[in-house]
């Protein structure tokens, strides 16, 4: 078996820390363990854990400035958990750096699943994209050389900045891009903060690549939030 | 806070000024007309009394019955135009005007105040309510947690099979609990005075999208489809509420229907508005219930039976102020051929 993969675990209540813990290491993991904010800092360094999950509430410090600190160096993912009521908090997780996000309370099999397809985007974004230049999921292919997007082999005519933002969905496969992120990548920074035009951009990508604009399967709203692409196909060596 | 204060006492003049200005015009106009100065007096105590009821506390309408006399006495008795204040009854028509205008302004603050303890008696009211009615939906879920939990960990003899079971109640209680205490967070968050909804322009499809996801992941043996028009539909809305108001209602056919095994969500746009409605093919509602079922005392849903939680009250009474909050309308009927529909509208506007 190979190396087991180092977790950090950043969480001040000692009965969720306990169940994840308990999770994780039955899962294979290896796991460490910090109740504080600057006592993560400091493991971080240390250690160079594969993954950081952190919650958001801490003692000491804001989970959102140790999410903050990370980033300043590394590009390790980290996973931020957070309460359940404040869609403001995930966006400003995500928006720092977060890879994802997982609401408390959470069952042991959307724990694992967040926490693999994280890691699993990191070791390397896409390695089916980066040798053909195509990334696919069902039955849509989005070609970045050519520019085009297929749905079943039959182009389906988006427009530049709809071409822009499923590309850009497509290169985050499997991570929440939030409003404001997809806004400024496509139209620059100094496009006012209006979440229309995107709505109507998305709902006219919907029309031409899903089958149900209201039951999409390729491209799905995280209300509130933003918007995720269906992770890719080279997840097919994850099977395990 | 500060400038609210402000803009009262500007409107607090502004009354004052209105209604003494209006009351020297009359008294002006009618001098020409009828060529007496009788009513001036009585006209004056009018404006004294319209101010001192709609203004804050006693000041301006002392004021107000300061400056009437001043009016009355210079510009609209004989002589014209002149302080005169030998004339006989002065004093007691300045008596006078200053005892109208405290009497009014004290009566106005009374009924102020009386109105004040009702209102909060009746919040507390609410409030009672709601607790106690927390507390018993709280304590039917978690009497079965604890007793389900102690079985599994009092070594009794108990099959695998019994084991995962119990653990299944469990986990099925405890998120139970979880959405009561979601809609109770919204629910005070809406009923805090002044409700916090975030408008934004959503797409219609993308709403229904999300909690067609969430409701699917819960009851996956049932089938929920979704009916919107073709084109585009932009409604002004605070999404998450709107999607937990959709949840909460698929949530309900299921749970209440007791035969559901269709739930469907249907959009259409009528007269401006958003027409929402979520429909089943369930038991339908009991007509006793249908007439207030959104008013929401909680205390009269209580089911102790376990299968017919009694979360309907809070639930459905967090949809309405939902969609009130929003400037809509909710209402819910049962289907000729069987099962509920709960509908509702959110302005396009």
């Amino acid at each position: 078996m190979e190396k087991k993969e180092k977790i950090l675990i950043v969480e001040d209540d000692k009965r969720i820390r306990n169940y994840i813990e308990t999770v994780l290491k039955a899962a294979g993991y290896d796991v460490l363990i910090s109740k504080s904010g600057s006592d993560a800092m400091g493991l971080v360094t240390s250690h160079c854990p594969e993954l950081v999950l952190l919650d958001l509430g801490l003692p000491d410090i804001d989970g959102l400035e140790v999410l903050k600190s990370i980033r300043e160096w590394s590009h390790m993912p980290i996973v931020v958990v957070s309460a359940r009521t404040d869609e403001g908090e995930k966006v400003s997780a995500l928006d720092l750096g977060a890879d994802d996000y997982i609401t408390k309370p959470f069952g042991t099999s959307e724990l694992l699943a967040r926490i693999r397809t994280a890691i699993r985007h990191t070791r390397s974004s896409n390695p089916e994209m980066f040798r053909s230049g195509k990334f696919v999921t069902g039955e849509l292919t989005i070609d970045y050389e050519k520019r085009r997007v297929y749905v079943a082999g039959r182009d389906v005519g988006l427009t530049q900045n709809e071409y822009k933002l499923v590309s850009l969905l497509g290169k985050y496969a499997g991570r929440v891009l939030t409003y404001d992120f997809i806004i400024k990548e496509i139209w620059g920074p100094n496009m006012n903060t209006d979440n229309r035009i995107l709505r109507v951009n998305m709902a006219n990508i919907r029309r031409k690549i899903e089958k149900k604009p209201a039951e999409p399967q390729y491209i799905y709203t995280e209300v509130g939030v933003g918007y995720r692409m269906e992770d890719g196909e080279s997840v097919s060596d994850d099977q395990d | 806070m500060k400038s609210n204060k402000f803009t009262r006492i500007i409107r607090n003049i502004l009354i004052t000024v209105g209604a003494l200005s209006s009351a020297s015009l009359i008294c002006y106009l009618l001098m020409n007309i009828v060529q007496t100065d009788t009513h001036v007096p009585q006209i004056f105590i009018l404006a004294i009394l319209i101010t001192a009821a709609m203004t804050d506390g006693y000041i301006y309408g002392a004021i107000s019955s300061v400056i009437s006399m001043i009016l009355a006495n210079f510009a609209f008795t004989t002589p014209y135009f002149e302080i005169n204040f030998s004339f006989a009854g002065y004093p007691l028509t300045f008596i006078t005007f200053l005892a109208v205008s405290l009497f009014v302004s004290w009566l106005m603050a009374t009924k102020k105040k009386k109105d004040r303890i009702e209102l909060e008696a009746e919040r507390e009211k609410l409030r009672s309510d709601l607790l106690s009615s927390v507390s018993h939906d709280f304590r039917t879920p978690l009497t079965s947690i604890i007793g389900y939990a102690s079985a599994l960990t009092e070594d009794i003899a108990l099959t695998d099979e019994t084991k995962s079971a119990l653990a299944l109640e469990i986990k099925d209680d405890a998120e139970w609990l979880l959405k009561v205490l979601e809609n109770i967070i919204s629910l005070t968050r809406l009923s805090g005075g002044d409700a916090k909804i975030n408008k934004q322009s959503e797409a219609v499809e993308e709403i229904i999208g999300d909690a067609l996801i969430k409701i699917r992941k819960k009851y996956p043996a049932v089938t929920f489809t979704s009916d919107i028009p073709d084109e585009i539909m932009m409604v002004p809305m605070d999404g998450l509420l709107i999607e937990q108001v959709l949840v909460n209602l698929a949530d309900n056919s299921v749970s209440h229907g007791n035969k559901t095994s269709r739930v469907s969500f249907k959009v259409k746009e009528r007269d401006g508005s958003a027409c929402f409605s979520v429909e089943d093919d369930g038991d339908g509602i009991d007509e006793k219930l249908l007439p207030n079922l959104f008013e929401g005392s909680p205390l009269n849903s209580h089911g102790s039976d376990r299968s017919v939680k009694s979360n309907l009250g809070i639930g459905l009474s967090l949809c309405n102020s939902i969609v009130k909050a929003h400037g809509g309308t909710m209402k819910a009927e049962n289907l000729p051929g069987g099962g509920a529909r709960v509908m509702f509208t959110l302005p396009m506007k």
